[in-house]
């Protein structure tokens, strides 16, 4: 089949966090003159503060890029995709939208597990596969040890891997120049009803929804009006255009072509990502493949710290929801931490990505309760629940309980793999597989429920790794486990917050662990308060606050009043946040220790 | 360092309007003498331990002193303030007993002739046990002190080592006698809840006071004061942290041997063999009466301004050769003074009155609900603190203010 855009070639970059990507794709940009040495910033794709400040993309982009073999002009449009495991339902339409992918691995680190699971996706995409070694300007760089582990992963020849360094820019005019060589040119058919697949959609505060497609058929021009294939919904046209990197208008889009769309619409919802885009007038009959609806995988209760900010949280969400198709979020109350959100996310990234968004764009104080999944559990009498937050979990005569699994791919240096295998195996996990990807790394697969990954697996792994293995994983169904709720009562009243739905085998030290975590963050109050935790109704653990006996300052004379008196109203500035449990008063830290998983989210922030 | 000062409206050089003035109030003068031999480990008062302090000399700083007292004569005159001769004087500190006669002779002088000094009123002086013998404190009763309070803290020799005071415990009992002889109301100062003090440590400190008879007892549970030295040693694990449930053994220990001795509590920290042998001077404190501190750091009340001194012996005195030595001054709006109130009268055995709790607003369920804590019990148409409550009274406090 002819191409319709024969100088035209469309990649992606498939790399780790950390292995170099934007800084490979400033280089490509000030190369190709796209962007001169005076405007170019570092990682200058990467739009949020967010992204710039944690180094990794969280939404892609695309760039279209000029460049010359000899006399022949050739346009690359670079697809930017995300690094990371939350998002890969974006990587997949992102990998959908290319011909050929560049697999970029640090020389210094060899392969990571998500880009080994992205490269898969990408070769059963029937993508051109160019490898490429970055970073081999750092003395640690082992070029000739991971070209052979790359080499044996594609099945290439060593000498076909190509190395550079984004940083000092050697080796990327080559790079360039292959692209154009081994990257098939766009397919698609050009005198054919319209067909554009939405790879990427994101809300600009000026403009609007900005939707980035890959036109697959035919054009489609400025003036006519769009149609979105899974809902029928049609919206005019308010500009179509290429980023060179900037936005860039255009009269038209036609097969093959990445570009931009803008209608105006102010909901990321309403241009879904995966959705095919047609014209009205000219609507094609068949969408293309490959759309699915985001689903929730991981759920979190979010709650304003201060009461009074329970309005601007929601307006907050409602806003994050205009850029992110993928959260979800409905009203919860909690007797604890009073009004808040239960909301949904792809993963535990994309949870971390929205509360710190929340906290830092919106100015919020939130707390965000532990994470947990989605439980289908069925009753005696046949009636099925769904569960996303353990305080629903069902009491009564339980039938069976569903949670979950994931297919978990870990690459790790083979000294570790006693570690590992520990570790799943405390874990609930069983293996599938293990293969040895070259003489000193190791890949292991295991089926592991979801819930123990959101718990804190992928902390431990990278601990008892030396940070050494990665993970990735997919969900895989659901299993039925023997699955408890163990809930805490705090002087006889059950607080709902610190509900948390664990294995049978390991209710009793999940019970022991909380009861002793909370004596330690619960001050001591003007009465004895025994923790209790509960299976039902059977105490499985207990521990107990022993009543304050001393609270008073021994002096108090004419120079200490003022002082006095301003304690005081800073004291009752602070039992105004304390929230109360019964006739128990909770510090805010309390709830925000004990429902942060161990305190790893802090860490990473570090 | 001294514990810093609170944050007020500056000074601009003469005294804003009083408002709240009452005529009816007493008078009470508070004397700052801000030199110490050494400086003890747990203390944030504002002292000083060489004899000189950046040109201000021990020696002479009584003239300061009664520069200050006659300057805010002259200032609250031009304020329209009518003040009276004062009922009680407090020479504090520091340690007073490091002036010499003639130092303390010239200060009461000045007091007597700017504000005047009602006939037979209290005026104490804080003693260190080491730095007084008979004579002094026969002279010093011969100017018109009535009553000593002597800084005993503990006699037992590794608490006061912890303490880093330097005095000979026996020295006390001198001390005692000395006051005695000389016809002055003595009263003891103990300190509690020092790290590694036993509760048979301080059963030993508390008899050996209390066998020699005084008065009037202060005992205070140990304070660590951010930016002491004794909580830079906590932090740094030398000692541990006072025990709270020990220090509550350690009050109620305090109120059965005191109440043995005959001594009943009148303020949470403060115990006296009778009415007669109250501290006046402090009661005015806790009753909300004027009182007028002078010396570096000093604070006042009058009216609905308080002011405080500035800090520093020198720029104390520096800023004496042309104006008053004020830092800052905050006015107590009516709702804040009543809470005052409420934080200080609670703390008296007296108790607090029905009335201010009502003009508080503290709602009914908040007062059931101490009575049920058993914190505070109704004697006639007040609220007194109980025993267990005593321990609790900041506690209380902050309940009761609960909006």
């Amino acid at each position: 089949m002819d191409s319709p855009a024969p100088n035209m070639r469309n990649f992606c970059i498939i790399a780790h966090i950390d292995h170099g990507k934007s800084t490979l794709a400033d280089r490509m940009l000030q190369l190709t003159g796209i962007v001169n040495d005076r405007q170019m910033r570092d990682q200058y794709l990467d739009r949020m503060d967010l992204e710039r400040e944690r180094g990794i993309t969280i939404k892609s982009q695309a760039v279209r890029m000029p460049w010359k073999i000899g006399e022949q002009d050739y346009v690359l449009n670079m697809i930017d995709t995300p690094g990371h495991v939350d998002f890969s339902y974006e990587v997949s339409r992102s990998l959908a939208a290319c011909e050929g992918a560049v697999l970029l691995v640090d020389a210094a680190q060899g392969i990571e597990a998500q880009t080994l699971a992205n490269l898969y996706l990408a070769m059963e995409n029937d993508l051109e596969i160019i490898p490429v070694l970055n970073k081999i300007d750092l003395p640690a760089a082992q070029p000739e040890k991971y070209a052979e582990e790359l080499a044996g992963l594609i099945g290439c020849d060593v000498d076909d891997i190509l190395q550079v360094s984004g940083k000092t820019g050697q080796g990327v005019p080559e790079l360039l120049d292959r692209l154009v060589r081994d990257i098939p040119a766009p397919t698609g058919v050009l005198d054919a009803a319209p067909r554009a697949m939405i790879f990427d959609s994101v809300y600009d505060a000026y403009r609007g929804v900005i939707t980035y497609v890959r036109m697959v058929d035919g054009s489609i021009s400025s003036r006519e009006k769009i149609k979105m294939m899974s809902t029928g919904a049609v919206h005019e046209l308010l500009e179509i255009g290429v980023s060179s990197p900037e936005p860039t208008p255009s009269k038209t889009l036609s097969a093959g072509e990445v570009g931009y769309l803008i209608t105006g619409v102010k909901d990321v919802r309403q241009s879904k990502v995966g959705d095919t885009v047609t014209s009205k007038d000219n609507t094609a009959s068949e969408s293309l493949k490959g759309y699915v609806e985001p689903k929730p995988m991981v759920f979190s209760g979010i709650y304003p710290i201060d009461g009074g900010d329970y309005p601007a949280l929601r307006e907050a969400l409602d806003k994050l929801r205009l850029s992110d198709a993928a959260l979800v979020y409905e009203p919860e109350t909690s007797v604890a931490l009073g009004f808040g959100f239960r909301c949904g996310f792809l993963g535990l990234l994309h949870l971390e990505i929205i509360t710190e968004r929340l906290e830092r764009e919106f100015d919020l104080g939130l707390i965000a309760t532990s994470p947990s999944v989605v439980y289908r559990v069925t009753m005696e009498d046949g009636s099925e629940h769904t569960v996303t937050n353990p305080s629903e979990f069902p009491t009564g005569k339980i039938k069976e309980v569903l949670e979950p699994v994931v297919n978990a791919t870990i690459l790790t240096p083979r000294d570790y793999v006693g570690t590992i295998m520990e570790l799943c195996q405390t874990r609930r996990g069983s293996m599938i597989d293990m293969q040895y990807l070259s003489e000193d790394r190791v890949q292991l697969r295991y089926k592991l429920p979801l819930a123990e990954i959101v718990f804190d697996f992928f902390d431990q792994l990278k601990s008892k790794t030396q940070g050494y293995a990665s993970l990735d994983y997919e969900e895989s169904g659901l299993q039925a486990s023997d699955l408890v709720k163990v809930d805490l009562l705090l002087q006889g009243d059950q607080v709902d917050a610190f509900s948390a739905i664990v294995h049978k085998d390991k209710a009793y030290a999940h019970g022991v662990s909380i009861t002793a975590k909370l004596r330690e963050l619960i001050p001591r109050q003007q009465f004895e308060v025994p923790i209790q935790a509960a299976v039902g109704s059977r105490i499985i653990a207990r521990e107990s606050i022993r009543a304050m006996r001393k609270d008073v300052l021994a002096k108090c004379y004419g120079g200490d009043i003022t002082r006095k008196r301003k304690l005081l109203e800073k004291q009752k500035e602070g039992k105004r946040r304390m929230k109360m449990v019964g006739k128990v008063e909770v510090p805010q830290e309390a709830f925000i220790a004990a429902l942060s998983s161990d305190g790893s989210k802090a860490e990473k922030k570090k | 360092m001294p514990g810093a000062l609170p944050v007020g409206l500056a000074w601009n050089g003469q005294f804003p309007s009083f408002n709240d003035f009452q005529e009816s109030k007493s008078w009470h003068a508070y004397v700052h003498i801000p030199f110490c031999e050494v400086r003890c480990g747990y203390c944030d008062f504002n002292t000083y331990t060489s004899d000189e302090v950046q040109g201000v000399k021990r020696s002479e700083f009584e003239h300061s002193l009664s520069t200050e007292i006659n300057t805010a004569s002259t200032y609250l005159q031009q304020a329209k303030v009518e003040s009276k001769p004062f009922s009680t004087v407090f020479f504090g500190g520091g340690t007073p007993s490091l002036f010499r006669v003639d130092q303390i002779e010239r200060v009461i002088k000045e007091l007597s002739k700017s504000f005047g000094i009602v006939p037979n009123a209290e005026i104490t002086m804080e003693l260190n046990p080491d730095t007084v013998d008979q004579q002094y404190l026969n002279s010093v009763a011969d100017l018109g002190i009535t009553r000593v309070s002597i800084g005993a803290q503990s006699f037992d020799p590794e608490v006061l080592a912890v303490l880093d005071r330097t005095h000979n415990p026996e020295n006390v009992e001198a001390a005692v006698s000395f006051a005695k002889n000389a016809g002055l109301q003595v009263s003891i100062d103990l300190i509690y809840g020092a790290p590694g003090e036993s509760l048979a440590s301080w059963e030993d400190s508390l008899d050996k006071a209390l066998s020699m008879n005084p008065d009037h007892l202060s005992a205070y549970a140990l304070i660590v004061e951010a930016g002491t030295k004794l909580a830079r040693q906590i932090s740094k694990g030398v000692y541990s942290e006072p025990d709270d449930d020990l220090m509550a053994d350690k009050y109620q220990l305090l109120d059965e041997m005191t109440s043995k001795r005959g001594l009943s509590w009148y303020e949470l920290s403060n115990f006296s063999s009778g009415k007669s042998t109250q501290s006046q001077h402090n009661l005015a404190y806790w009753k909300s009466n004027y009182w007028y501190g002078f010396g570096p750091g000093a604070h006042s009340f009058i009216g609905d301004m308080r002011f405080w001194n500035r800090k520093h012996p020198s720029a104390y005195a520096d800023s004496l050769s042309e104006n008053l030595p004020i830092q800052a001054y905050e006015k107590i709006e009516k709702n804040q003074h009543f809470q005052e109130r409420l934080l200080l009268e609670i703390r008296l055995a007296e108790g607090v009155h029905v009335e201010l709790l009502n003009q508080i607003g503290v709602s009914r369920e908040l007062i059931s609900e101490q009575l049920e804590y058993g914190y505070l019990q109704v004697i006639h148409d007040r609220y007194v603190l109980t025993l267990k409550g005593r321990q609790m009274a900041d506690r209380v406090v902050l309940n009761l203010l609960n909006d």
